[in-house]
Order: C-alpha cells, then sequence, then structure tokens
C-alpha cells in the first residue's frame, strides 16, 4: 500500500536515481516533523572530520582505568595514622561504587576506542585510496 | 558449513573437481567453532569429486586465543609477539601441517579464510605455492601485523571483488615499506544460469510454511556481527512508520533472539536446506542486509538471482559496490531504510527494475566458466 504523501513511481531510473527520490521523500518528510530523531543521520554525524590513528595510540594507554587504593596512605607527621586510618575508612566504603563505576568507564572507553580505531582504519585506507586517484586519475573505475 | 568463507570454499572445490582438477580439502576433526574440539574422526573421506581429510585440532589454549582475539577487537595494539601467541593459540593441526609441508602432496594450497590459524600456519609453511582467499574484512584483526606478513608472503590472493581487492592493495601498499610483491586477483564465487522457480513453486514453499509471499528477508547467522540487532531496531521503525507492513522472516539459525515486542510480526524459518533456499528468497519481496563486515555477499547474490531485490547497509563497501550495478539500493540512515523499503515493496516497477538488474549482473560478473578461468589463470600465471 502506498500512502498520499509517497512521490510518484520511479521506475526505470538508475541506482542514483532510485537514492536520489529516497532521500528526497526522507527530506520532505523530515519537512513535515517525521523521522526527526534519527541517531544514524544528521549532518554533524558525516561531517566529522579525520584524524590519524597515531593520535589514538595514548588513548590506549588511559583507556582501562584502575583506581588505586594505596593512595589513602598519609604520611603527615604526627596524625598520619589518624588520617591515614580515616581515609581507609572512606575509601572501603565507597570502594564497590568507586570500582562500579571505573569497570563502567573502561568499557564505555574500550568500545568508544574500538569505534574510534576502526574509523581511523577507514579513513586511512581512504586517504590512500584517494592519494592513489589524484596520483592516476585514470585509474578511476 | 558454518558461514559464507565455508560455503564459498565447497562451492569451488566442487566445481573444480568437477571440471577435472584434483581438489583436497584440507580441514579438521572439529564441527564447533567456538570449542574446536575433535568430534569427527580423523580421516579421507570422498565428498562428491571432492577428497576431504580430516585432521585432529592440536593443543591450544582458548582463554589465551580469547583474550588477545578481544583485545585486538578492543583496538588495543599488541607487541609482535602477543599477535603471534594469538594465532599460535587459534585453531590448527599439526598433522595438517605435515601434508602441507611436503611438496609432493599438492601443487597449490589455497588457505581460506584469513582469521584463523589453519590459515595462517598453512601460509607460513608453503608461502610460495601458496594462493590465498583472505575474504578480508576492515577490522582491527586484518590489520595485525602478522595477518599482514601473512598476506604479504603468499604467492598470490585471490580477493573476493573490487573493493576487497583495492582494500588488500591498500593495506600491502605501507606494510613494511610496500616490499611485498604479492598478486592480487579478483575470482568470487559462480552461479550457474538456471532458471527461478516458478510462481506455483514458491506458492507452495510458502504455503507448506504457513507465510505469505512477499515478506521481507534476512537470510544468515543470527549473530550481533551481522547487524541483526540494528535491522530489528530498523524493522521496528519501519513497522511504525508504514500503514501496512510486510512480516519479517529470518533463514538461518544463531542463539541471538527476536526481540519480544516484534515476535508477532516476525516468521521464523530456521534452518532452511540448500533445495529451498531458492525458494525462501523468491518468495520475499525484498532480502535485507545489515552486515557491514562482508567480502563476497554471497546471500545477496543468490536472492538476485532468483530475482529478488536487495537493500543493504550502507557502511558495508563490498555490498555498496554490488547494488551500484546491481539489484539494489543501500541505506545509510533509518529513514532512508524505511522509504527504500517502502519504495521496493509498494512500487512494483521498481522491484521489477531492481530484480531484473540483479540476476543480470550475476549472470554477468559471476559465471562459473569465468570464474574457473579467472582461479585457473591465475594459479597458472603464478606458477
Amino acid at each position: 500500500m502506498t500512502d498520499q504523501s509517497e512521490g510518484a513511481p520511479v521506475a526505470g531510473s538508475d541506482v542514483d536515481d532510485l537514492l536520489a527520490a529516497i532521500r528526497d521523500r526522507v527530506a520532505k518528510k523530515q519537512a513535515e516533523g517525521l523521522y526527526t530523531l534519527d541517531g544514524l543521520t544528521g549532518p554533524e554525524g558525516r561531517d566529522i572530520e579525520p584524524f590519524r590513528l597515531q593520535e589514538l595510540l595514548w588513548l590506549d594507554e588511559v583507556a582501562e582505568i584502575t583506581p588505586d587504593m594505596g593512595l589513602v596512605q598519609s604520611t603527615k607527621p604526627g596524625v598520619g595514622a589518624v588520617v591515614g586510618k580515616a581515609k581507609g575508612a572512606l575509601s572501603r566504603a565507597t570502594s564497590q561504587p568507586l570500582l562500579d563505576l571505573a569497570v563502567r568507564q573502561s568499557q564505555f572507553n574500550a568500545a568508544l576506542l574500538t569505534y574510534l580505531t576502526m574509523m581511523g582504519q577507514e579513513v586511512e585506507v581512504l586517504r590512500a585510496r584517494v592519494a592513489e586517484l589524484e596520483g592516476h586519475p585514470g585509474s578511476a573505475s | 558449513m558454518v558461514g559464507g568463507a565455508e560455503t564459498l570454499c565447497r562451492v569451488l572445490a566442487e566445481n573444480l573437481a568437477r571440471h577435472g582438477a584434483r581438489v583436497s580439502v584440507l580441514t579438521t576433526c572439529a564441527r564447533d567453532h567456538f570449542t574446536w574440539a575433535n568430534e569427527l574422526p580423523e580421516g579421507r573421506v570422498m565428498d562428491g569429486a571432492v577428497e576431504v581429510r580430516r585432521f585432529p585440532v592440536g593443543d591450544r589454549d582458548p582463554d589465551r586465543f580469547l583474550t588477545h582475539h578481544t583485545h585486538i577487537a578492543l583496538g588495543h595494539n599488541l607487541p609482535y609477539s602477543e599477535q603471534l601467541a594469538w594465532m599460535a593459540h587459534s585453531v590448527w593441526s599439526p598433522r595438517m601441517l605435515d601434508v602441507i609441508h611436503d611438496p609432493r602432496e599438492y601443487d597449490w594450497i589455497v588457505p581460506i579464510p584469513y582469521l584463523f590459524g589453519t590459515t595462517f600456519w598453512a601460509t607460513a609453511a608453503r608461502p610460495d605455492r601458496t594462493a590465498l582467499i583472505p575474504c578480508l574484512h576492515n577490522e582491527p584483526h586484518a590489520h595485525q601485523t602478522v595477518v599482514l606478513d601473512c598476506m604479504a608472503s603468499a604467492q598470490g590472493i585471490l580477493a573476493n571483488t573490487g573493493t576487497e581487492r583495492d582494500l588488500i592493495t591498500s593495506m600491502l601498499r605501507t606494510h613494511r615499506g610496500g616490499i611485498s610483491g604479492t598478486n592480487t586477483v579478483v575470482v568470487g564465487v559462480g552461479y550457474d544460469d538456471v532458471e527461478p522457480p516458478s510462481v506455483e513453486e514458491v506458492s507452495v514453499f510458502c504455503a507448506r510454511r504457513g507465510i505469505d509471499p512477499g515478506y521481507l528477508l534476512y537470510a544468515g547467522r543470527r549473530e550481533e556481527g551481522k547487524g541483526l540487532p540494528e535491522l530489528f531496531d530498523l524493522y521496528r521503525a519501519y513497522r511504525e512508520a508504514t500503514p501496512q507492513p510486510r512480516a519479517l522472516a529470518l533463514v538461518g539459525t544463531g542463539a541471538l533472539e527476536t526481540p519480544t515486542d516484534l515476535v508477532p510480526h516476525v516468521i521464523d524459518l530456521g534452518f532452511v536446506p540448500d533445495e529451498d533456499l531458492a525458494l525462501a528468497f523468491a518468495g520475499a519481496s525484498v532480502l535485507l542486509h545489515p552486515s557491514k563486515l562482508e567480502s563476497l555477499g554471497m546471500v545477496m547474490l543468490e536472492a538476485w538471482l532468483v530475482g529478488t531485490p536487495a537493500i543493504v547497509n550502507g557502511a558495508s563497501p563490498v555490498l555498496v559496490e554490488h547494488c551500484r550495478e546491481g539489484g539494489g539500493l543501500w541505506w545509510m540512515s533509518t529513514a532512508e531504510f524505511i522509504e527504500a523499503v517502502r519504495m521496493v515493496t509498494e512500487d512494483p516497477a521498481v522491484r521489477e527494475r531492481l530484480s531484473r538488474a540483479g540476476r543480470d549482473y550475476v549472470m554477468t560478473r559471476f559465471r562459473w566458466p569465468e570464474v574457473r578461468q579467472r582461479f585457473v589463470g591465475a594459479l597458472e600465471a603464478w606458477s
């Protein structure tokens, strides 16, 4: 069934024309207030500046968050032992939610880094392809 | 048969053997590609014209493999020694390697696909007589130095598509200063020119399965990696935006379950035997292919062969390459997915045009005589 908002038939067109017709329909419906929450599209998603893989390497080192519970020690003269015990108690009291948070943040960082790395690899491939085409314009097919 | 690479291996071996080549398939005694437990007997059997030789899987540490495999997937940079350990604890077989090492056994070794120890160590055993079919995906594992070394050492690489060939070429161009002399040619898979099933045959199939023709179809393993969760989300959005939405049929098996809210609208065809697959494709109005990581896309080519168009994930360069000249469209957003499905299912002229273009594409690019010629020609050129 075709509802009344559909465009005219586009039979006989090639793939580019069919895709253009699809994008026209999307644009018209977006103008009517439909398809406004589309997590996979939007101009900001398509205009991300390219980056280089090397720039991501340092992220690998900081992606995993490991709280250092040894930091609760105190070396203040006289009151160091008391302060250390207080910090230790506070640390133990908050360790469970803190570790849970750290694990979740680490998981999020790892997933994000994976996506960034995959995108970086695709950018590298595309850069090489562009360089090839610019060097040999006749090789485009 | 587990996936596309195994199916490609089978049909290539069968076709080459039927046309006079001596072909053996060297494989393991495992059935489960997660445990790799030796379940089948070691030895030789004939499967039609193809000799199948099974070898026991060698000792390995599955936990160590999984740790390395996961770290690579997460984008970690492993030292070379750990990359080697990743391959050492993947599936491999020392007795298979003994056979591969022996030059009296085989003229050419054709390992497939790239991500397994059997392929890696087979290539390392006789690189000068290796024609590798990597079935390469652009994923973190493919960019590991050991994988690049493996590809760079092979005498030749048989790519499935031009897109895969370009990916391989670009990766090897910068690897170790571009010293690799590996040749890469596109071979792919072949199909016979058979008539699509008749309307009557499709009707009988649908009646037997209790479904109405014209359904949307997903065919493949039910795994996250194949994009099925994304397809469920897209299908939900399509249903909400469409006055009379089509049902979604699933062909294939796997652990991933249909979301509860979609269960009433999803038809589970489960495992469909080879002889019924063409009927399942022909009964569909359109094949939906959500996978991003494809090196060939055989399911789509099989659907096109019987005249069923496809709508694919625009993030897959290989599938998009096929669609540019074949019988498919692609989506880059949920809205485009909905409109593409509606266009193909609601405009008979569009469906007919894509149907014809898809079948013409397969019969032009993937006929067996030309595929055999490309395969044999490459090996002769590299001899």
